[in-house]
């Protein structure tokens, strides 16, 4: 396996497009339900945990490109070979493989309840996961830059849906949050915990980092994209903590779609079923970035044909997905994964950060020396 | 080539479609009206469900009958009421949930779960209570009108509603204040009067169960303390005998009456509660009313800013005492429909208080209030 990887001029991207990946990489469907899970760890001080929890995604954001920098066009393949060897790379990089697998799914699972629940209760899990699926190895045929776009796009398409919170948004009730700060750091912290699985994505960076163009211009980007997301994260569960009674939050299971069930139009009276339709353009991007960070592993590390890659985790996904059509499954399914995103992706960087550092200031010694040899 | 994949994804994703069963709105009864009652049969109790529901077919002899069912459950009762019915019952447009007096006593928490648990129901449909059962109303509605029973109902209330005189009654605002702790909801009661449908009073809940009545006038009250409310039509009196040098004109029905009747109509009214001191658990509510006179039982001439002002105060105390009244009926019930509790809670100190333990404290609750009215204008005349 290479360390090093030379991307070819046109498979690279502008790194102002990297708000749109980590910022598609970090909604999905975690968003539906996240209001109800940090509200049962942390209670009304639920807002207090997801702005801590946004804080440390961008530490982490700056410890990974600080990381990555350190090399020159280095993926996290690439690093840990560099620093472990080849065979814990690989595994690691398969733990990675089984990890975005399990995201994929997951979100897929999750959205195709979603839709059994409120919309088609009698439709079947593996058609709906084959429409989705469909639209996924479409794009990715494309190449990079094609799934750039569709996730660039697919951005305008969907957030327009936020708007339609207005009529909860005007009837929040303040008394909700007081006292602030009622509950203790350590609830708190536990509700940073249970934030991991919908912050989760941002991981994609340390892929998709050797096809940035300009990666010096790439901070901002980053940095914008997690923030942006995370302020829609907050605003969702501001609003469903004022709006709605601390039983009620505790009880249901998608607070964010049962916001929109109060909102009509002399038109449609149903908004909620519209922004379940909406959803699957938000869930798309993340199972294209998802289903790309798949077959990239794939090729890089067992040398797999590009489309072989594509079609068989696909298929190998869309068999899984029947077996996960009861509630309890699915949720134990989130629950693995996000088990697997502690460590690999809220702790995993930070363990790297000391081994690179201490390396590389190895190496600077043993070049300062080889120079006062010469 | 391409042109081939594309196709062959839109054939397939064409067929696809074919997967789902198809459901024809003319083969389906769409419940609009729903009444749920207690009823006991045999020594055992039992849910007694009747609906009203809306059929498109045009060839249907009438578009809407009622059905009676009854079950153990809810879902049971519905079934069984399908029985009667050509057509599936689909309850995706409930638009009026009716519960008959015995089963709000009993409390309507268990029925209300089965219609937040299906996602296919509306959040937006609404509650109220009947004086007698809810099959009794329905059908007796059903008899005397032929207009559309669903919409004739839900606008009496709505209209109600909308000039603040009664809080909403939708399904999402009444399990949200159910189990809030230190705030208990109200809903329209419906009954009959000279043979007309109309709303009779308000329901005080304790939690989810009916415990008591209060008329509209009070259901203002109570809705005045929690949002800011205009256009509402009021009433008000004052003593005669304030007034003796005002008094434009007397007649003999007039001659006796102790008091002057006024007809008000409130341009903004906002009462705000706050806690006052915590240990003593007194309250203040601060109530600002600016109204318009409409109308006085006994013509008068309010020449003077500072007649105007006695009046003023006189309407002021008139509804302080009102005010008070209320809240001694509130605290004998043991129902905190203003909402005290919240605020209770909302403080550091009481934020861990659970509802029991609030009711308790509830009846040594005091409360002070003070209500302000400004008299806007007096139409042309003063």
């Amino acid at each position: 396996m290479k360390k090093t990887i030379q991307v070819p001029i046109h498979n690279q991207f502008r790194a102002f497009y990297m708000f749109f990946v980590i910022f598609s990489m970090q909604a999905g469907v975690g968003i539906l339900g996240t209001p109800r899970i940090v509200f049962l760890e942390a209670g009304h001080d639920a807002w207090i945990s997801i702005i801590l929890t946004y804080l440390y995604v961008v530490i982490l954001l700056m410890i990974m490109l600080y990381i990555l920098r350190q090399y020159d066009n280095h993926d996290i393949l690439g690093v840990q070979a560099d620093l472990f060897g080849n065979f814990i790379s690989k595994v690691i990089g398969t733990i990675y493989l089984v990890y975005f697998s399990l995201q994929l799914l997951s979100i897929l699972v999750t959205y195709i309840e979603v839709i059994k629940v409120f919309v088609f209760p009698k439709s079947q899990s593996l058609i709906l996961g084959l429409m989705l699926i469909i639209p996924v190895v479409y794009t990715l045929l494309g190449g990079l830059r094609v799934t750039i776009g569709v996730v660039f796009i697919f951005i305008f398409l969907t957030y327009w849906v936020l708007i339609l919170l207005i009529e909860p948004l005007r009837q929040i009730d303040f008394l909700n949050f007081l006292p602030i700060m009622d509950r203790g750091i350590s609830d708190i912290m536990r509700g940073v915990v249970a934030n991991a699985y919908t912050f989760s994505g941002f991981e994609i960076l340390f892929f998709i980092y050797p096809f940035v163009q300009g990666k010096d211009r790439m901070t901002k980007p980053i940095i914008l994209g997690t923030s942006g997301i995370s302020l829609l994260i907050l605003l969702s569960t501001t609003i469903a903590i004022g709006f709605l009674s601390p039983d009620q939050l505790q009880r249901r299971i998608w607070p964010l779609l049962n916001l929109y069930k109060i909102q009509t139009s002399p038109i449609i009276e149903r908004l909620d079923y519209v922004v379940i339709a909406e959803w699957m353009m938000v869930v798309l991007p993340k199972a294209i970035l998802l289903m790309w960070c798949i077959s990239y592993i794939a090729i890089r590390m067992y040398n797999f044909p590009k489309k072989a890659s594509i079609y068989v985790f696909s298929i190998i996904i869309l068999v899984c997905i029947p077996f996960f059509n009861e509630h309890f499954v699915i949720q134990k399914l989130i629950d693995s994964t996000k088990y697997i995103a502690y460590g690999l992706v809220y702790i995993y960087p930070l363990f790297l950060l000391p081994l690179v550092v201490i390396k590389k200031r190895v190496q600077r010694k043993k070049k300062g020396k080889n120079h006062a040899n010469r | 080539m391409q042109i081939v994949k594309i196709s062959f994804i839109a054939v397939v994703v064409i067929l696809l479609q074919a997967c789902l069963s198809p459901s024809r709105l003319e083969e389906t009864a769409i419940i609009n009206t729903r009444g749920v009652d207690l009823v006991e049969e045999d020594g055992q109790r039992f849910i007694e469900a009747t609906i009203i529901p809306y059929i498109f077919d045009p060839e249907a002899a009438e578009s809407t009958s009622l059905l009676v069912g009854r079950g153990t459950t809810v879902k049971d009762a519905r079934t069984n009421a399908e029985k009667q019915s050509p057509y599936p019952l689909s309850p995706g447009k409930i638009n009026m949930d009716f519960y008959g007096e015995e089963a709000a006593k009993a409390g309507i928490l268990p029925f209300l779960n089965t219609l937040i648990r299906d996602a296919r129901v509306s959040d937006r449909m609404q509650l109220a209570i009947t004086t007698k059962t809810a099959r009794e109303f329905l059908e007796y509605k059903q008899e005397i009108t032929t207009v559309n029973t669903t919409e004739y109902l839900q606008d009496l209330t709505k209209k109600e509603i909308d000039l603040d005189i009664l809080p909403r009654n939708t399904l999402e605002y009444f399990t949200r204040l159910i189990r809030q702790v230190g705030i208990d909801p109200i809903l329209p009661i419906l009954g009959f009067h000279d043979e007309k449908p109309t709303i009779t009073g308000a329901a005080l809940f304790k939690e989810d169960k009916y415990v008591g009545e209060v008329s509209l006038m009070e259901s203002f009250f109570i809705n005045q303390l929690r949002k800011a409310v205009n256009e509402t039509p009021l009433n008000a009196r004052v003593p005669k005998e304030n007034y003796k040098d005002m008094i434009a004109y007397e007649s003999e029905p007039t001659e006796d009456e102790e008091f002057v009747y006024l007809s008000l109509n409130l341009s903004k009214g906002k009462g705000t509660i706050k806690l006052d001191d915590f240990d003593s658990l007194s309250f203040k509510a601060d109530i600002k009313m600016r109204v318009e006179l409409l109308e006085t039982s006994i013509p008068m001439d309010i020449k003077t800013a500072e007649t105007s002002k006695r009046l003023e105060k006189d309407i002021e105390a008139y509804y302080q005492a009102e005010y008070e009244k209320l809240f001694e009926k509130l605290q004998s019930h043991n129902v905190d429909s203003f909402g005290l509790g919240r605020k209770y809670v909302a403080t550091r100190k009481g934020s861990k208080t659970t509802a029991k333990e609030w009711y308790e404290k509830y009846n040594n609750a005091t409360m002070d209030f003070k209500v302000n009215v400004t008299i806007v204008n007096y139409g042309t005349i003063d």
